[in-house]
């Protein structure tokens, strides 16, 4: 026999009533109060789950409730009865110090692997299923959006520019997929020099960097980094990757936190970021690949790496930051491939 | 007369209820997300059954399965929404178009869960809004603030808050809201004051700084405005911590319930400060300080409430049971509509 201390209420109004209720070993209750009286049985109990120290709630059959701070019988209570067997678990979870340390160690490890491995391998295997017709009209959209916004005509002479779509078409037949590749020559004031990949096969180069580059085997090598991304579809894949991690971030740090948004921004970016990095990492891998197989010297991209730094030199490098690898670092690891 | 003035109180324990969430944590992200819908409601009925009233508990009374599959219904209609700009960003558009009149429909959903599963003494709280209005307010108000350039956001902020708590009701008792459209302009406007304080102040470190730190001319130009730079953001903190302080104190001080009427006493400073150290501490300790900042901050905000009045509380009768699903809280989650008050 159990007796527990609470206060009921009844469910119609706020009324509150001091009241025992004694609970005996064959399932019987009895809750006894001022003016009232109320006899059932365990099974017609419902339980809260223990929470902490926090007041326990016992639900009656008819809506009325029963909170207790007797917190302790009730766990007798449960046990006897095997009322509440998985809560009873989770409660002892998260009462004791060293599961904190153990469930630590699995967040941290369970958060490393799935950015490092189940990220990316989600987003590869669903990048395959994207039909081609797809990925074309987002690399068509995407240029459109881009000459509207920051691309003019390109002001190279005609024989350069089909001097160049011939190199093009020499770096892109090495394709191991079907694509339709296309060389898009772009002027811009904005991006400087630069070239970019569009999902589909579409590679962008500004005038700038055509100039800034000092013979052909360094023009070869900035599309071969290019065709890479392409490739490797990491236009698709990291728009995947980008609103998975800010689906997990939001669905674990979301309510968790609450507090401010910047605890779920910040991570979002770092690892986002990360991604970007690795992609760059993988199409310098593409692109010494391809010059290695031409037999072109590896020193050509690492000049125009480095030449496309130079103009930028004032600026702070965030390698953690930044979506680009810091280009020393970069420089090593082509040296070292 | 004097009245009887009761204070609410949080007991809640940093230590207790970070063992609780980092359970939680672990467990959701084994269950690849799963668990977050158990997460979130003992992470709210810790919170709840902590604060006490009259020496009574609150109780947050939300089915963990509604939750998840609330959860599951967002997550699918943002995906729909993502894939569809793949695809074609006119389907996008349409879907936004289809978004807009569903955007009160979310607000309204939302409230009713969140109170509906609010309880105390076992009375739970309710919210019913007419549709027409919640678009009104949520649709045509902000349209009604873009065209004046912002000058209408205090009429629509008051109107906002009018609408969550005229709205409100515990048992059959609704909330009333008394703050005028005047009293939020006034705010506003001395927050307008605060905000230009804080302008003169920054203007005049550019000059006051190479005056107070001797430094070479050509370097003026650049570290100066850096120096600048990082006093914005306190800055910013300041005119939002006030602004949070002054806005939340006038609505519950102007909120009743039957003859009860609701008090709170946030200050600015202690607000400004209890953002900034959370910030700081969540940045530092990779997140781990998390909890510690949510007790604080929690037990602040409760300490500072309090209800004066000398009505019985035990009159309160409850109102019928109703239907209440999920999707419009998790939708409002996931889309990050700012709903509460």
């Amino acid at each position: 026999m159990i007796k527990v201390d609470g206060n009921y209420y009844d469910g119609q109004s706020s009324k509150q009533i001091a009241v025992v209720i004694t609970i005996e070993q064959s399932g019987d209750v009895l809750i006894t109060g001022h003016e009232l009286e109320i006899k059932t049985t365990v099974d017609q109990l419902k339980i809260a789950a223990r929470l902490a120290n926090t007041p326990r709630n016992i639900f009656l059959a008819n809506g009325a409730k029963i909170e207790t701070k007797d917190n302790q019988a009730i766990d007798q209570l449960c046990a006897y009865f095997d009322r509440n067997v998985l809560y009873t678990l989770l409660h002892r979870l998260e009462k004791k110090w060293p599961v904190v340390f153990i469930a630590l160690f699995i967040t941290i490890v369970f958060i490393w692997g799935g950015i490092e491995y189940g990220v990316p391998f989600a987003s590869k295997w669903a990048v395959k299923g994207i039909p081609y017709q797809v990925e074309q009209n987002i690399g068509n959209q995407g240029l459109e959006t881009l000459d509207k916004w920051l691309f003019e005509k390109s002001l190279i002479e005609n024989n350069d520019q089909k001097h160049l779509q011939a190199l093009f078409k020499d770096v892109v037949e090495r394709s191991e997929k079907q694509y339709h590749y296309r060389l898009e020559l772009r002027n811009s004031k904005q991006m400087g020099a630069n070239a970019l990949a569009l999902p589909g096969g579409i590679i962008i180069m500004t005038d700038a960097l055509v100039e800034l580059a000092e013979n052909d085997q360094q023009i070869l090598a900035v599309l071969a980094h290019e065709m890479g991304h392409i490739e490797y579809q990491h236009g698709l894949r990291s728009v995947l990757q980008d609103s998975i991690t800010a689906l997990f971030m939001i669905g674990v740090l979301g309510d968790i936190t609450s507090i401010t948004s910047l605890a779920v921004t910040v991570p979002t970016i770092i690892v986002e970021t990360r991604y970007s990095r690795e992609f760059e990492l993988a199409a310098d891998q593409y692109a010494i690949k391809y010059l290695q197989q031409q037999q072109i010297a590896i020193e050509h991209y690492i000049q125009i790496l480095t030449l496309l730094e130079q103009p930028k030199h004032s600026k702070f490098e965030f390698d953690y930051l930044s979506s680009h690898p810091a280009m020393d670092k970069r420089i090593k690891v082509i040296q070292d491939m | 007369m004097e009245q009887n003035t009761q204070r609410f109180e949080f007991h809640g324990k940093t230590g207790e209820f970070f063992k609780i969430w980092i359970v939680n944590l672990m467990l959701s992200i084994v269950t690849l997300g799963i668990y977050s819908a158990w997460a979130k409601v003992r992470t709210r009925q810790y919170f709840y059954s902590n604060t006490l009233l009259m020496n009574t508990p609150f109780d947050y009374l939300a089915d963990p399965i509604k939750i998840l599959k609330g959860r599951l219904l967002a997550l699918a209609v943002i995906l729909i929404y993502s894939f569809s700009a793949i695809i074609s960003p006119l389907i996008q558009a349409g879907i936004m178009l289809i978004f807009i009149p569903l955007f009160p429909w979310i607000i309204i959903k939302a409230l009713k869960f969140n109170l509906y599963n609010s309880a105390y003494r076992n009375i739970r709280f309710h919210f019913s809004a007419e549709y027409l209005k919640a678009l009104l307010i949520f649709v045509g108000l902000p349209i009604l603030v873009a065209l004046t350039a912002g000058l209408a956001y205090p009429y629509f902020n008051r109107e906002r808050k009018n609408f969550i708590l005229q709205n409100s009701a515990y048992g059959t008792h609704k909330f009333e809201f008394s703050a005028t459209t005047s009293q939020f302009y006034s705010v506003y406007l001395k927050t307008l004051a605060v905000i230009i304080i804080a302008l003169i102040f920054l203007g005049a470190m550019y000059f006051v700084i190479p005056m107070a730190i001797p430094m070479d001319k050509s370097v003026v130009g650049v570290y100066v405005p850096i120096i600048i730079i990082f006093m914005f953001y306190p800055a910013l903190m300041i005119v939002f911590g006030y602004l949070y302080t002054t806005i939340a104190n006038l609505t519950i001080n102007h909120t009743q319930l039957k003859t009860y009427q609701f008090e709170s006493n946030l200050e600015t400073g202690k607000i400004c400060w209890l953002f900034f150290s959370n910030i700081v501490a969540i940045i530092c300790s990779f997140g781990l300080l998390i909890p510690w900042a949510m007790i604080r901050t929690a037990k602040y905000r409760i300490s500072c409430l309090a209800v004066m009045g000398d009505e019985d509380p035990e009159i309160f009768i409850a109102a019928e049971a109703e239907k209440a699903d999920a999707v419009g809280e998790e939708l409002g989650d996931l889309l990050d509509i700012d709903i509460g008050l």
